[in-house]
């Protein structure tokens, strides 16, 4: 299998990964490596030994998006599958940007809606402000748009991950990818 | 001394609270909301009694059932840690009234400490240096004129606020009313008073406090500075003592005037004297708090005096054991406040459930923590679930001992702040000294320049990980596939073979 891994937005790599009986094997910058990843917690936390070389290593992620946590450092990765990377990208020039449902972070108690149905919103512009652990949190724009549907009113509580509203990208910043 | 305490708090601070005691012989009584049946300060206590549902307003906040549980459970004391009522006059006075030992200041002490505007009257007829600024309460009219005539930026702040609530910084005039009516609400929502007044902020200030410890009869003494200016919205994330700002001159000084800010309140036990330092040097009296601190670790630390300690004893009615001379101040200390926080995502709430913990330890490491694999990280209370201290003889190495020790912190299950303290451990700015209070939101890249040292690990563990992830959902659905159409195929199969025979 090979994938394309960018590691905190830089430049994207190559990495070949393949099983024999002998184990996980991987092939960076011309370097062949055994992995053998053992799990500590039957789940994310593992002892990584890469060759020889020994880490600890916490990975969570899904859909190739990787959150990997090594002596406290975190390093956000992306993984695609080199195939699966070509297609999306042509897809993406042909089809257009679209929406984007912005979801509650966390749970909370809705006590200020920004915007309406309809208002246009800058990249940054403050959306929502959730209350949760005594603190206000601002939920902002993370791209320019229109506000396409409202989801929420002041007063109501929500959950992680409900949707708060919906936001369309305007036209000309579609197919941009 | 009193023979049986009860600490009315949760989290780290009970537990820290709840250790002094059990040195010093003394039994403890704890409280706790529903949701913290299996908190650590209820499993590490004597007797514990339940006070009610998860809301603080609803249990840590409730003096009278706190009260009650006192005498019932026959506690001469209560310690109230800091937050929920730590700064509660009227909570401090009902204590005494139930005759029952404040661990703390006097109720008039704090009224007087905790009201900003009667602080900073205070201060100025003591002759303390105060930030210059409004010391009224404003309506919205007065405010613009009075914010002109400090000149911009200002600093809105609640007259009854603490720890960031309520404050707002505005740059320009047209920002100020939107901030007055923020800063007025959040104060209502956490202390019930909405007066608002203004401050000068002042450009590239460092946060240095002054811990004081005072006893009944007039004896004051001061452990030396913290610098807590590593902030985010007004909290405090990281603190030292001592500081890179301060020399010895300086040091002298601005413990004089805290002695004497201390004195000036008529002021007990442990408290806090901050003050912003311009990049003169000049100091201004911010103000005082009147309890035990988050940060007070770093001053136990190179001083090796327990604060919770002496302020049992001061609160018993002891006399001060320190002279000033005796307080000694080695090496450096450093903490780093463990919140359930993600740096990454605006640093909003990480709540669920911590599955496994894996806490530092060995020489020069200290960790307060409230937290164990199963522990819930609710909304209800401040996401600070543990405290990270490392001492060392100089700052490097304290700041070498910080990162050795964050690096074996894994708190599982849940986002922390810990990635954002390694980043900062290791940036050229803060191992030089070289920040004020606005530098952890205005010149601090938490992404960019400076990425961790295993990119390519990281790289490696990402591609395995999506492999074997893409590899069982693949095996999935091939199972799911051959369990829901064998069946029918072998029937069908079988069922033909049957009728052709």
């Amino acid at each position: 299998m090979k994938y394309v891994v960018t590691v905190e937005g830089r430049e994207p790599r190559s990495i070949a990964l393949w099983e024999t009986e002998g184990g996980l094997f991987a092939e960076l910058d011309d370097q062949t490596v055994r992995l053998d990843a053992a799990s500590i917690d039957g789940g994310n936390f593992y002892s990584l030994l890469v060759d020889q070389r020994s880490y600890e290593v916490f990975v969570e992620g899904r859909e190739g998006i990787c959150a990997v946590v090594i002596d406290g450092w975190l390093y956000e990765v992306v993984v695609e599958n080199e195939q699966a990377r070509r297609a999306q990208s042509l897809r993406l020039a042909q089809a257009g940007g679209g929406r984007i449902v912005v979801k509650a972070p966390m749970p909370g108690l809705v006590v200020d809606v920004a915007v309406s149905a309809g208002d246009s919103v800058a990249a940054g512009q403050r959306l929502v402000i959730l209350e949760a652990m005594k603190m206000e949190n601002e939920i902002r724009a993370s791209k320019s748009g229109t506000v396409q549907r409202l989801d929420v009113a002041v007063g109501d509580s929500v959950m992680q991950g409900q949707a708060l509203l919906t936001l369309s990208e305007p036209r000309e910043m579609r197919g941009g990818a | 001394m009193f023979q049986k305490i009860l600490v009315a708090n949760r989290g780290e601070i009970a537990v820290r609270v709840l250790r002094a005691c059990r040195e010093l012989g003394l039994q403890t009584v704890a409280v706790y909301s529903d949701v913290d049946r299996h908190s650590l300060h209820v499993r590490y206590a004597d007797e514990a009694y339940c006070i009610g549902a998860a809301p603080p307003r609803d249990s840590y906040l409730r003096a009278d059932r706190i009260i009650d549980v006192a005498k019932r459970a026959g506690a001469e004391a209560i310690h109230p840690g800091y937050g929920f009522l730590a700064e509660n006059a009227d909570f401090a006075q009902a204590c005494l009234d139930a005759g029952i030992a404040f661990v703390g200041p006097t109720p008039q002490a704090i009224q007087c400490m905790g009201d900003k505007t009667w602080a900073r009257r205070t201060m100025i007829a003591a002759g303390v240096p105060v930030v210059p600024g409004t010391h009224e309460s404003l309506t919205d009219e007065q405010a613009g004129a009075e914010a002109d005539r400090i000149g911009y930026p200002v600093l809105v702040k609640a007259a009854a606020g603490g720890g960031g609530k309520g404050m707002r910084l505005v740059s320009e005039p047209g920002d100020l009313l939107t901030a007055l009516r923020l800063a007025r609400s959040e104060a209502q929502g956490a202390f019930g008073d909405d007066t608002a007044y203004l401050e000068k902020a002042i450009e590239g200030a460092r946060h240095i406090e002054f811990q004081v410890l005072a006893d009944n009869y007039g004896q004051v003494v001061h452990l030396g500075e913290r610098e807590c200016s590593i902030q985010r919205r007004h909290q405090k994330l990281v603190e030292e003592s001592p500081s890179r700002a301060v020399d010895a001159d300086l040091r002298q000084r601005m413990g004089e005037t805290a002695v004497r800010a201390v004195r000036a309140g008529g002021y007990t036990s442990v408290g806090t004297v901050e003050f912003l330092l311009d990049r003169d040097k000049k100091f201004y009296f911010l103000e005082m708090n009147t309890r035990l601190q988050v940060e007070h670790p770093v001053t136990e630390l190179v001083t090796g005096i327990d604060l919770v300690r002496e302020q049992l004893r001061l609160a018993a009615g002891r006399h001060l054991s320190y002279q000033q001379e005796d307080i000694e101040v080695k090496g450096w200390a450093l903490e780093c406040r463990i919140c359930a926080e993600d740096p990454y995502n605006n640093f909003l709430p990480s709540i669920g459930r911590i599955t496994d913990v894996y806490e530092p330890s060995g020489q020069g490491i200290r960790v307060d923590s409230g937290i164990f694999a199963g522990f819930e990280v609710s909304i209800y209370y401040d996401p600070l679930i543990a405290k990270l201290l490392a001492w060392g003889e100089t700052r490097g190495e304290a700041i070498l001992r910080m990162k050795r020790a964050l690096s074996e912190y894994k708190i599982l299950g849940l986002k922390t702040t810990i990635p954002m303290f390694q980043k900062l451990m290791n940036s050229f700015s803060f191992i030089g000294g070289q920040f004020d209070i606005y530098f952890l939101e205005e010149d601090f890249a938490l992404r960019g320049e400076g990425e961790g040292p295993q990119a390519d690990v990281a790289a490696l563990a990402a591609a395995a990980y999506t492999y074997r992830q893409r590899r069982a959902s693949l095996m999935r659905s091939l199972a799911q596939q051959r369990a829901q159409a064998s069946p029918w195929k072998m029937a069908t199969r079988a069922g033909a073979r049957g009728r052709k025979r």
